[in-house]
């Protein structure tokens, strides 16, 4: 118990004063969490939208067209010739251009016809531009015609929280944050080995199991001190809540963190150098982190990719503290993730522990 | 043998691959010696102290120390020597009273991280960093490593390997101040000087096998000659030639500008060769003992350093 208290604790210090681990892991996740959060509106401000019109409108249905616009928030109406917007409307400047026919309306006619152009590069702003537009158009038809709707939706979340992009965002971030501060523990056993400091242990009566517990232990800690800074940053900057038990996600992280370890033990125990144990962590983190969506999600991923995607340690880990950060859920409703994590580590202590040596 | 040997091997093997590193070595330590084992990299120094640390298993042979056997009691071993590897292996980010405290929690008993402290010299370097200790301090907090447990046995591999002279006084005085405090020690070396002025016996391996051992006075015995004189010749190689038949020279080698006289008594030799030279200033003129290198250069043909 002595030894393992020591190992804990050394390799604790040892992680702590090691600052290219702490910017690697905690600093890329919070710096992610600021810029995303910064840059897509963290307070769900909605997207504002330019739309081109060919000209100031002169009949009267023109002009409640025109005005209904003018009148959203989040519209600017920018006017000019049509070929000139088209230009624009190329190069990004507005979402849509709408040609307002110069014609008066004659009730009883044709309907007054808005052509509308609209270029696909900015899906994001598009959807909304095409949205506002439609509401307005069917809002006038009512509106003229004295008609009122006869089948009307009404669309209410049952979510316990309105889910902000920054929601969606942090508890992925924390799972890649995992991720970061745990999978280079086999880079490290390796650079052990290299410099003779496990071999050095290996004339002490020190066992095996003693010496990889004790690191194990001193990993969590630390991840479990990253991640406690990190959420409190996410909660003090964006408002970011908890939604389950606190308990719950305390649990998450340390299976978390032994999970992404279980890995780096892997490579740890099949790389000889550890330059190529470096290529090969890389190797893995970088498709994990985004194949698990920890930036954004990967619903739409090719169906080939589906196997893969289902059996990353990341993916179940980020689907359960997305669970557990916007949703209010127990330890069963997140089984299937905490299977595929524990037998993550199971399968590594089973490998790792036959194939471990001291040099 | 009058006492009982600490430390018993015989007939241990061990090879790597094609390559036969030990061939059969067995020796055996008393206690309170320093046990010294000299030889060119790779004659097996290494593997022999591994197998008996218990970081290498042997492919046959014996070993045991205090009675315990060094594969089936690994542990128990363990617990009772102290080991000083080649390279020392510590983390640079650690500071030297931690990394004690570390090292110390692995063992049942041992001494205060105070006392070894002091008794290393670190004092001062207490809350230093590993990473920032010179060669010599890191070898004397490897030394303290080594003494965390107290232990009955102290295998030194290459203590004082790569280190200036001041630094290499200062690991030979601890070690001697171990020996006195009662300690059994087993150092490899290649330094000749190391070996003469520390081990109370030494043995000479070379291709993994031990081709000689005894007291240093012992091993310098089996040499026909007791000491050399070197010179230059100064165009007088034919009045040097006469001493060839001198009963107290053993042998006379030239170079091209050189001789090496190798006698059987110095004194004798050097007004021989003084005599020879008569009036002429006789610069750069050598005279030295012989050495545990000589012994090597005996057995092998070869030098002992490469």
């Amino acid at each position: 118990m002595a030894a393992f208290k020591a190992i804990m604790i050394s390799h604790f210090k040892l992680l702590a004063r090691n600052k290219t681990h702490i910017i690697g892991s905690m600093g890329i996740a919070v710096i992610s969490m600021l810029l995303f959060g910064w840059v897509f509106g963290g307070e769900g401000a909605g997207i504002n939208v330019n739309i081109g019109l060919t000209q100031k409108a002169e009949g009267q249905l023109q002009e409640t067209f025109v005005n209904t616009l003018e009148g959203m928030e989040q519209v600017t109406l920018v006017y000019g010739e049509k070929e000139e917007l088209i230009e624009g409307l190329k190069k990004g400047q507005t979402s849509v251009v709408l040609e307002v026919p110069e014609e008066p309306f004659v009730p009883g006619q044709e309907p007054l016809v808005i052509q509308a152009y609209y270029d696909a590069s900015s899906p994001m702003t598009l959807q909304a531009a095409q949205g506002i537009v439609s509401q307005t158009v069917t809002g006038i038809n009512y509106a003229i015609t004295g008609h009122s709707p006869v089948v009307s939706l009404q669309w209410e979340s049952v979510d316990v929280k309105k889910i902000r992009y920054i929601d969606f965002l942090t508890p992925g971030l924390l799972g890649m944050l995992l991720m970061w501060a745990n999978l280079y523990v086999g880079v490290g056993l390796i650079s052990m080995r290299e410099q003779g400091i496990l071999k050095r242990l290996g004339v002490t009566p020190l066992r095996p199991l003693t010496f990889i517990s004790g690191k194990t232990a001193a990993q969590v800690w630390f991840s479990l001190f990253q991640a406690v800074i990190f959420i409190g940053i996410a909660m003090a900057m964006f408002d970011v809540t908890v939604a389950s038990s606190k308990g719950l996600l305390l649990f998450l992280i340390i299976l978390g963190s032994l999970s992404m370890m279980s890995i780096g033990f892997l490579i740890g125990s099949f790389v000889p150098k550890t330059e190529s144990a470096n290529a090969v962590t890389m190797m893995i983190s970088f498709p994990m982190m985004f194949l698990s969506g920890s930036y954004f999600p990967v619903d739409g991923a090719p169906k080939f990719l589906e196997p893969l995607i289902r059996v990353l340690p990341l993916t179940h880990l980020n689907e359960a503290l997305r669970s557990v950060f916007n949703s209010q859920v127990v330890l069963w409703d997140i089984q299937t993730a905490v299977l595929v994590l524990l037998a993550w580590i199971a399968g590594s202590i089973l490998v790792s522990s036959r194939v471990f040596r001291w040099q | 043998m009058a006492r009982e040997s600490i430390i018993a091997v015989s007939d241990l093997k061990k090879a790597y691959g094609e390559v036969q590193a030990v061939a059969g070595v067995s020796f055996a330590v008393q206690p309170r010696e320093i046990y010294g084992i000299l030889g060119p990299n790779g004659a097996g120094k290494t593997t022999t102290l591994e197998i008996l640390e218990g970081l290498r298993l042997p492919d046959s042979g014996k070993a045991s120390i205090t009675g315990l056997d060094v594969v089936r009691n690994q542990r128990a071993v363990k617990e009772i020597v102290g080991v000083s590897l080649q390279t020392t292996g510590l983390h640079d980010n650690l500071t030297v009273e931690e990394t004690l405290f570390m090292f110390r929690a692995f063992y049942k008993n041992g001494q205060s991280v105070d006392e070894l402290i002091a008794r290393v010299n670190l004092l001062e370097k207490r809350k230093a960093r590993v990473s920032s200790l010179s060669g010599g301090q890191k070898q004397r907090l490897a030394l303290a490593l080594a003494l965390v447990n107290d232990p009955k046995v102290i295998f030194l591999d290459e203590p004082t390997t790569g280190l200036d002279p001041q630094a290499r006084l200062s690991i030979w005085e601890t070690i001697e101040e171990l020996r006195d405090a009662g300690k059994t020690i087993i150092l490899t070396t290649h330094y000749m000087e190391e070996a003469e002025r520390l081990c109370d016996r030494i043995a000479i391996m070379d291709g993994g096998k031990i081709i000689a051992e005894g007291t240093d006075k012992e091993l310098l015995g089996m040499l026909d000659f007791s000491g050399t004189i070197e010179g230059p010749l100064n165009g007088l190689k034919e009045q040097l030639q006469e001493l060839k038949k001198e009963e107290t020279t053993v042998k006379v080698i030239f170079t091209e500008d050189r001789f090496y006289l190798h006698s059987k008594d110095l004194v004798e030799s050097l007004r021989q060769v003084l005599g020879k030279f008569e009036q002429e200033a006789v610069k750069d003129l050598v005279v030295r003992r012989a050495t545990l290198e000589d012994v090597f250069i005996a057995l092998t043909g070869r030098v002992l350093r490469d």
